[in-house]
């Protein structure tokens, strides 16, 4: 979203209330995180088509998982494995793009052992352990090229 | 490239976005957010009813 008074005064005038990087709205409730104006350099959006026409931007579903998996592999935010493997399951996901642009952020080794791991729980048909999802962060993380 | 996807092929999807979610659901612990936020954005979220599990826990003073 723009981060410019015109889109302020919209959402204001639709009834919506900031509190820093977020917008709320009473009735209905509704919540929405609003942190940047734009996606990184290399990020790329979508459109989204609504029955009156209109068009809004969306983030490509591919770089949403890509940033998901930055968070777990550079600060081990475990809930980000859950949001990354939710991610990757989107039926509008383009496979080729997601493999082109990981090896391109180097973020390839991490997503082949977080998706081998998943598999695996997946066949064993067993949920990751606490433990078990330590291990894995870990492993993502020592897979990454960390410049030294 | 930029796609346009329309409304209605957004809303098809959705149960077929589910069930693969659903499945994600199947290995992992229940969802509960570890990254900590700042309080006033936590207290607004509480006010609107979000539960807890998605707020996360509060930042630490010194921004950790």
């Amino acid at each position: 979203m723009p981060s410019v008074p015109e889109a302020y005064a919209v959402l204001e005038a639709l009834g919506f209330r900031r509190s820093g990087r977020i917008w709320l709205l009473d009735d209905p409730r509704i919540v929405f995180e609003a942190p940047g104006s734009f996606p990184d350099r290399a990020d790329e959006s979508d459109e989204i088509e609504t029955p009156q026409g209109r068009k809004l931007a969306m983030l490509k579903v591919e770089d949403m998982a890509l940033w998901r998996l930055r968070e777990a592999v550079f600060w081990g935010v475990r809930d980000a494995i859950q949001q990354t493997l939710w991610l990757l399951e989107a039926p509008l996901l383009d496979r080729a793009r997601l493999e082109q642009r990981a090896r391109t952020e180097h973020l390839d080794s991490p997503l082949r052992i977080l998706e081998g791991a998943a598999t695996a729980q997946a066949t064993a048909g067993v949920p990751f352990t606490d433990d078990a999802l330590r291990e894995l962060v870990t492993a993502m993380t020592r897979s990454y090229p960390f410049p030294t | 490239m930029k796609r346009t996807i329309t409304a209605e092929a957004w809303r098809a999807q959705r149960a077929e976005a589910a069930r693969r979610s659903e499945a994600v659901d199947r290995i992992m612990p229940s969802y509960e957010r570890t990254r900590p936020r700042d309080a006033a954005e936590a207290d607004a979220l509480r006010r609107q009813g979000i539960a807890e599990e998605l707020i996360g826990p509060p930042r630490a003073p010194d921004g950790s």
